[in-house]
């Protein structure tokens, strides 16, 4: 398995995930490093998608060990405030930045599954790709998402998220 | 049969629909074709999927791919290296693939103390010496050990180190750590981040980030007290990040104190 090609055709995805999903740069990158070296360790072989679902199930697993810890949490969501800066530079900055802060206070309000679901399914991963790397039933998978993504959407839209 | 073909789609197999994930059975797909509220409610999670999708691109931010090449590259080829039970080729000598990424990483493990003048492992545990970094056999540090290095009676082993200017934000990675070992974080009065593990461990620097792969524990990070910027990264995780506020400490601390503060790995 060359090390540039599979490099190139998965990191990039795959930190983007574990900084959507982590909201912190640091995390990200390391995440999907360590991911990345488990990989190579445990010699996994096979084709590109088959690669990627074990990268991202992997990575998934890393950030609930190291970051669910509610206090962790808090801290890296202190470590990276959500208010947006002040509107002193160009409108369209700022919009950048409130419509960012608000992406990130809404998919943190999302419980832990619901947000790796969506956040899988909008990297392009199958139901049957999300069920194996989120460890949940296929068939449910279905239900699952749509309630994240509503969720989601309400949250953007400054809802009150249901109990 | 469960659906008739009067039954409206719930949204679990409107949005298979939108994501093209699975069939519609023949009597849905009738229905989706005849409804036009179905199809109503499938154009508006069509918009739900365009504002999510913006949603969770405006999070994205731009990241130095080239940089994260060598860092993963390298990490690669020590785990995998260790796995094999071989020793890890010095990084000063491994060959990167390329010229061009190979100067996106400075080795500073190149410089010996004999190849210094003076006594250049004493000029850089004090803070006075130039060179950035020293291989050399000093003291061990003793197990008890304080925010200083240890004097000159204790037993000699191998160390090495890694000082660097604290004036920016600086990111330390430190990798090969085992279970149970310490890493030492000593608050110190100067301006420079240093890191410090025994010999055989290896230290690379690019812009604004270290990388130490050590070869055992203890490893004893020294962070000035006014308001450097650091993040310490033990494993892939945050330690501590400091600033110019309190220290956010994250990591699995042992003690902590003026001094400083102690994790064990987990
Ligand atoms: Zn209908």
């Amino acid at each position: 398995m060359d090390f540039d090609n599979t490099f190139d055709a998965l990191y990039p995805q795959l930190v983007r995930y574990c900084h959507r999903l982590t909201g912190d740069r640091d995390s990200a990158e390391d995440t999907a490093q360590e991911a990345l070296v488990r990989l190579y360790q445990h010699g996994v072989e096979g084709p590109e998608s088959a690669l990627r679902g074990w990268l991202f199930k992997t990575a998934t697993h890393l950030i609930r060990d190291r970051y669910r810890v509610d206090e962790n949490r808090r801290r890296l969501l202190a470590a990276n405030p959500v208010t947006p800066t002040r509107p002193d530079g160009p409108g369209e900055a700022f919009d950048r930045e409130e419509r960012r802060a608000l992406a990130r206070k809404a998919l943190n309000l999302l419980p832990e599954r619901d947000r790796e679901m969506l956040l899988l399914r909008y990297e392009g991963f199958s139901y049957k790709e999300i069920a194996v790397a989120v460890d949940v039933a296929a068939t449910s998978v279905g239900t699952l998402l749509a309630r994240a993504e509503k969720r989601f959407v309400e949250a953007l839209d400054g809802e009150e998220l249901p109990a | 049969m469960t659906r008739s073909e009067t039954d409206h789609l719930d949204e679990v197999a409107l949005l298979a629909v939108r994501d093209d994930v699975s069939a519609l059975d023949p009597s849905a797909v009738r229905h989706l074709e005849a409804c036009a509220a179905c199809r109503d409610e499938l154009e508006g999670l069509r918009l739900r999927s365009s504002l999510v999708s913006g949603a969770l691109a405006s999070l994205d931010v731009s990241w130095d791919i080239e940089a994260a090449r060598a860092r993963v590259r390298e990490a690669v080829s020590v785990a995998t290296a260790e796995a094999a039970g071989a020793r890890p080729i010095p990084l000063a000598r491994r060959s990167w693939g390329g010229g061009r990424r190979a100067a996106a990483v400075v080795v500073l493990l190149a410089a010996t103390a004999s190849a210094l003048p003076g006594s250049p492992v004493r000029q850089w545990l004090q803070g006075r010496g130039d060179a950035t970094s020293v291989t050399e056999a000093i003291e061990a540090p003793r197990e008890s050990t304080g925010p200083s290095i240890p004097g000159p009676e204790s037993a000699v082993a191998e160390w090495s180190g890694i000082r660097l200017d604290a004036s920016a934000p600086l990111r330390v990675s430190v990798r090969g750590l085992r279970a149970g070992e310490e890493v030492r974080v000593r608050w110190t009065d100067g301006d420079e981040v240093a890191v410090l593990a025994p010999a055989g461990s290896r230290f690379t620097s690019a812009d604004g980030e270290v990388e130490a792969v050590v070869s055992a524990g203890p490893v004893t990070v020294e962070v000035p007290r006014g308001g450097a910027r650091a993040t310490l990264i033990v494993g892939g995780t945050v330690y501590l990040r400091s600033g110019p506020g309190a220290p956010e400490v994250t990591g699995p601390v042992v003690s902590e104190s003026d001094a400083g503060v102690t994790f064990r790995v987990r």
